[in-house]
C-alpha cells in the first residue's frame, strides 16, 4: 500500500508524520532541532515543488510512505486523487491519502512562511522546528492511528530468518 | 485512453471543451446560450465534490472523457495527478490532462467567484455565459489541438 501525507508545503509535518511512520524519529521522545533537519525534505521543498510526491521510504510493513505539497487544497487534492486512482483500477487498499494539516500550528505557518516562502531560513527555520517540537506528541498520535490501519496490506518483508539464510 | 479537460471548477471551460470534442456544441458557428445550458452538469458546483472526476461520455476515439475541478491549484493538482500515476505505473498514454484555462476570461473568473464564494447564482450564470461565448472560439482552438494530437497518437498505433 502507498501512503501519502500531505500537508501544504510537503515541507514540515507530512515529512514528520511520515518520519514517524517511518521510525527515523523515536516516538517516546520529541525530536532536536539536529534530528529534524537530518530527515531528507525537511524544510528543504519550495514552490516548484508543490505537486510533486516524493518517496521517504517503506515501513515494516512493506507500506510505502510517500510525502506530498497541495497548497490550501486538501478536499480537492483528496477528491481528485482518489477519483482518479479508482479511474485506473487503484483501490482503497493500495492508496491511503493523509491530511497532516489538523496538526500543524501558527509557529509551524509563520516559521514555514519565512523559511520557505520569504526565503530567510535562519529566523523561519527555529521557529518552524519549535512548532513541530510542540505539535510532535499529536503528530504521534495520528501515525499510530494510521500504522494500525494499515498494518498488514503492504508486501510483508523478508523475515530476519529468511535474511540471514538467503533462501 | 482517459482524456482529462481540467479548470477551476471542472463544471464550466473544461466542461465546455470537453462537450466541443464530444460534438455536443457546434464547430463552425457561434453556440447559442440555451445550447451551453443544456449540458450535463453545467455551472453545477458542489464546493465539497471540487476535484472528483466528471465522466461525460466516449469520443470518436473511443477514448473515455472526464472533466474535474482544480479551484485555486491549476498547476500543483495537475502535477499530483501526473506524480501519483506514474508511482503506481500507469502509462503517459493511458492519459491525457487538458488545461482549458486559456479559455478563462474576466467574466467568467467573476462568475465562479459570485457562483461558489456568494451562491449568487442567476448573476454568476449571466456572466459565466457572456464570459464563455466570448470565449468561445478559444475553446474551438484548444480541441483542435488536442485533436491534432490524437490524430497523431492513432496514426503511430
Amino acid at each position: 500500500m502507498k501512503v501519502i501525507y500531505h500537508c501544504y508545503g510537503g515541507s514540515h509535518s507530512s515529512v514528520t508524520a511520515a518520519a514517524i511512520h517511518l521510525a527515523m524519529l523515536p516516538e517516546s521522545q520529541r525530536p532536536t532541532l539536529t534530528s529534524l533537519t537530518e530527515i531528507p525534505y525537511y524544510d528543504g521543498q519550495v514552490s516548484k515543488d508543490h505537486g510533486i510526491i516524493r518517496y521517504m521510504g517503506n515501513d515494516v510493513h512493506g507500506n510505502q510512505i510517500y510525502v506530498l505539497g497541495r497548497r490550501n487544497t486538501a478536499i480537492i487534492t483528496q477528491n481528485c486523487l482518489n477519483g482518479i486512482a479508482q479511474l485506473f483500477g487503484i483501490t482503497p487498499d493500495e492508496l491511503l491519502l493523509v491530511d497532516v494539516m489538523p496538526y500543524v500550528n501558527w509557529m509551524m505557518m509563520v516559521g514555514g512562511y519565512l523559511s520557505r516562502r520569504m526565503g530567510w531560513v535562519r529566523i523561519g527555520r527555529p521557529i518552524v522546528v519549535m512548532g513541530t517540537i510542540i505539535s510532535f506528541p499529536k503528530m504521534v498520535g495520528l501515525v499510530q492511528r494510521i500504522r494500525l490501519q494499515v498494518a498488514g496490506k503492504g508486501r510483508p518483508l523478508v523475515s530476519n530468518y529468511e535474511q540471514q539464510y538467503d533462501y | 485512453m482517459k482524456l482529462f479537460f481540467y479548470c477551476r471548477t471542472g463544471v464550466h471551460t473544461s466542461l465546455i471543451t470537453a462537450a466541443i470534442h464530444l460534438g455536443w456544441l457546434p464547430t463552425h458557428r457561434k453556440v447559442r446560450e440555451a445550447e451551453l445550458v443544456k449540458i450535463p452538469y453545467f455551472n453545477n458546483i458542489d464546493y465539497q465534490l471540487l476535484g472528483t472526476p466528471i465522466f461525460l461520455g466516449y469520443d470518436q476515439f473511443n477514448n473515455q472523457v472526464y472533466t474535474f475541478g482544480t479551484w485555486s491549484e491549476t498547476e500543483v493538482i495537475p502535477k499530483a495527478v501526473d506524480s501519483l500515476l506514474k508511482l503506481h505505473g500507469v502509462n503517459s498514454d493511458q492519459y491525457l490532462l487538458v488545461n482549458t484555462l486559456r479559455m478563462e476570461n474576466l467574466l467568467v473568473r467573476l462568475g465562479v467567484k459570485l457562483a461558489v464564494r456568494f451562491k449568487r447564482k442567476r448573476l454568476a450564470e449571466a456572466l459565466l455565459l457572456g464570459g464563455l461565448i466570448k470565449a468561445y472560439p478559444t475553446g474551438l482552438d484548444i480541441v483542435r489541438e488536442l485533436r491534432q494530437t490524437l490524430e497523431k497518437e492513432a496514426e503511430w498505433v
